[in-house]
């Protein structure tokens, strides 16, 4: 009767002796519950370090788009009709005709010439028709 | 046992007093975080968060050609926090750095800043991106960048009536800018950032953006050059005939484009000044909203009402006693001449009012009405800008005291009311075969969504092709037979038009005296028209035919604008 389990971890108890696995289980559970901890940490770190960078490529963003749109009416006044007039006028020293002569050339009149719709947006351009993924994926199907 | 009694009794009074005390603490706590909740959470949020609302970049203003006429830039005031200034020495250290950086005076911002009880006051205004940039960088004490925005017009005061301006929201207040603000202004979005006690917002605070939405940008059928031309031109003719002002139309007659729109007085759009009706009253895009009696101008319609009508032809001949009599009124002549046996075509060309009157008696005023309606006159053009004015057209129907009278002025332009416009696109119509186009002056919206161009339409068919055809010609010898030598000196193109001298009305049905509005309406080129240019100058001092004071301001405009066009020349 004294053979039974009970008695076996008595008598174990009795000589000091403990199973060899139980630290080393604790340590890894605890192991295990740090590093369940740590990973939201971790996690939240990470999510801010990346909301910190967008918000500086924002900040970035916005300092690029104020130097364009400075840069756009730069070049706006530097192309408007006063100072064009001024820099032919005053600079190059134009001045209008006084007399105009008109030469009649046979053939179709000139097309009038087109100045550069220079801030209009350039039309969007055609998406390339490259190889679709699905086509990649199963080009080597013998599908018809 | 009597000490136990007294010792539990004491202790039973301190246990119920901590008990009373945690019910009443934890009854506060419920009223506070369940009962009060939202209102204490939306007094926390209100202080740790803050929200602003974000504009987005207002659309640009463009001529056809692409080129700015107005457009917006950021800009940066300097804020500075009352309270961090008010130590003199550290205030005039960080004055010094921004005054050196914006240009503005240390000590009076300093002076400023310690003279107001606000929370913040701003120093520096309209700053552009690089000053603000260096401000950023050097940090003065409790200084703030805020972001704006500001509106630049890179032509000047080019087109200032029909663009408009902006108040201090960045919203339009007229022209344009207010006609077509939901469009140039985009929508707004919303900036949601926490902040510190200090009201700095925190590096990894919550940060919620609603992006606004950009304006579209507004290509204009003005053509910048052609509108700096008309606007010298309108202020040369105005200074050299000391005239009140005036307005020049130019517009495509195969479209309805208008290419330029010109009108004075004006008013300075960099620094516009509204602090009274008077200057508000020069923001008025006088071009759409005033009307006048158009005189001689409106024999073209009396013409083309008789010659459409099948009533006359070109080389009808009717007789002129140098008089018309309507009723118990007589109509003369402008010269008070008496011209004999005259055709249709020499009534227009001599711009003589008995024969105007006389057609007009043939026609009778049901069909002088609907040609007249037919035109466009007495309903708004439909060009988009506010203050599009219909002018006024008494008829039999409309108006009981309506006579045979007022048929017979209406013939050559007196008792009825136009607008420049309206009597350039009347002149554009016979210049396109008879076909009355609607005026725009917005060609294309461009804006995130795509872009929208606008179509020509065609209003109606008023009169037909052979119609328009002869009263072109009879518009052709006006300028090659009728003008002095030199007025519209253009050669090598045939070119069309008419004068008009009118009289100004009171409001109690009579006129100014000695005063008039002179007027010349053309064609170019005339058998292959492309635009119409009309020159209306108001109040001049001295000869007022509109033979000597519009038609030479006329003739350079249409030499200047078939140049730049590269028109080919007719011989």
């Amino acid at each position: 009767m004294s053979s039974g389990p009970r008695s076996q971890r008595q008598t174990r108890a009795a000589h000091g002796l403990h199973s060899p696995g139980l630290p080393l289980l604790l340590t890894a559970a605890l192991l295990i519950v740090a590093a369940a901890a740590l990973l939201p940490l971790i996690q939240s770190s990470g999510a801010t370090t990346t909301n910190g960078h967008i918000q500086q490529l924002q900040r970035e963003q916005t300092d690029w788009q104020a130097r364009v749109q400075e840069a756009e009416a730069q070049l706006a006044y530097l192309s408007s009709l006063n100072r064009v007039q001024q820099e032919a006028t005053q600079r190059l020293k134009m001045k209008a005709p006084d007399n105009v002569t008109y030469i009649s050339v046979p053939g179709p009149t000139p097309q009038p010439e087109t100045l550069p719709n220079r801030l209009l947006p350039s039309p969007t351009p055609p998406h390339p028709a490259g190889e679709s993924l699905w086509s990649k994926l199963f080009g080597w199907l013998p599908l018809p | 046992m009597a000490n136990g009694r007294n010792l539990t009794w004491r202790i039973g009074l301190v246990v119920s007093f901590l008990a009373f005390a945690s019910v009443a603490i934890l009854g506060r706590l419920f009223q506070l975080q369940v009962l009060e909740h939202p209102y204490y959470a939306a007094e926390a949020r209100q202080t740790r968060v803050h929200e602003e609302t974000v504009s987005g970049r207002r659309g640009a203003i463009l001529d056809e050609n692409g080129y700015p006429l107005a457009v917006s830039i950021d800009s940066y005031d300097v804020m500075v926090e009352t309270k961090a200034w008010q130590d003199t020495g550290k205030a005039s250290i960080a004055a010094s750095t921004i005054a050196g950086i914006t240009g503005g005076n240390a000590a009076t911002m300093v002076a400023g800043v310690q003279a107001t009880d606000m929370y913040e006051t701003p120093v520096a205004r309209g700053l552009t991106y690089d000053q603000a940039s260096k401000i950023r960088d050097a940090a003065p004490l409790g200084a703030r960048l805020v972001e704006g925005s500001q509106r630049v017009y890179p032509e000047g005061n080019l087109a200032s009536q029909l663009i408009g301006f902006l108040g201090k929201d960045q919203e339009g207040l007229t022209g344009l800018e207010a006609d077509l603000d939901s469009v140039l202004g985009g929508s707004k979005g919303e900036l949601v950032t926490e902040r510190d006690g200090l009201g700095n917002a925190l590096f990894f605070g919550q940060r919620n953006e609603t992006a606004p939405q950009p304006g579209s940008d507004v290509v204009l059928t003005i053509d910048r050059y052609l509108q700096r031309l008309a606007e010298q031109e309108l202020a040369n003719t105005v200074k050299e005939r000391n005239a009140q002002g005036g307005s020049i139309v130019i517009v495509d007659s195969r479209t309805g484009a208008v290419r330029a729109m010109a009108s004075l007085p004006s008013f300075d759009l960099t620094n516009p000044d509204i602090s009274d009706n008077s200057k508000l009253n020069l923001t008025r895009n006088r071009a759409v909203t005033d009307q006048y009696e158009p005189g001689s101008i409106f024999k073209l319609v009396t013409v083309s009402a008789a010659l459409d009508s099948g009533k006359v032809t070109p080389t009808t001949s009717w007789y002129d006693p140098g008089y018309y009599e309507a009723t118990d009124w007589k109509i003369y002549n402008w010269d008070f001449s008496a011209n004999g046996w005259q055709t249709v075509s020499q009534a227009i060309v001599k711009s003589l009012n008995v024969g105007a009157a006389w057609m007009s008696g043939q026609v009778g005023p049901d069909v002088f009405y609907d040609y007249v309606h037919r035109f466009g006159f007495g309903q708004k053009t439909g060009i988009g800008l506010s203050g599009d004015a219909a002018g006024q057209v008494r008829t039999p129907e409309t108006d009981p005291s309506w006579t045979r009278v007022d048929l017979a002025t209406n013939s050559f332009g007196q008792g009825i009311t136009a607008t420049p416009l309206q009597l350039a696109m009347m002149v554009a119509a016979i210049a396109n075969n008879g076909k009355l186009m609607k005026p725009y002056v917005v060609d294309q919206v461009v804006g995130p969504g795509g872009t929208q161009k606008t179509q020509p339409q065609v209003v109606r068919q008023v009169i037909s092709p052979q119609t328009a055809r002869n009263v072109r010609q009879m518009m052709g010898v006006v300028v090659s037979d009728q003008l002095p030598k030199g007025v519209v000196d253009i050669s090598h193109y045939l070119i069309g038009g008419k004068t008009g001298t009118a009289n100004i009305a009171n409001g109690d049905g009579t006129y100014k005296p000695d005063t008039y509005i002179s007027s010349f309406a053309g064609i170019l080129p005339l058998d292959n028209a492309s635009l119409v240019i009309l020159v209306k100058i108001d109040e001049p001092r001295g000869v007022p035919w509109g033979t000597t004071v519009a038609a030479p301001a006329f003739g350079r405009l249409a030499k200047a604008a078939l140049d730049y066009y590269n028109i080919a020349p007719d011989q």
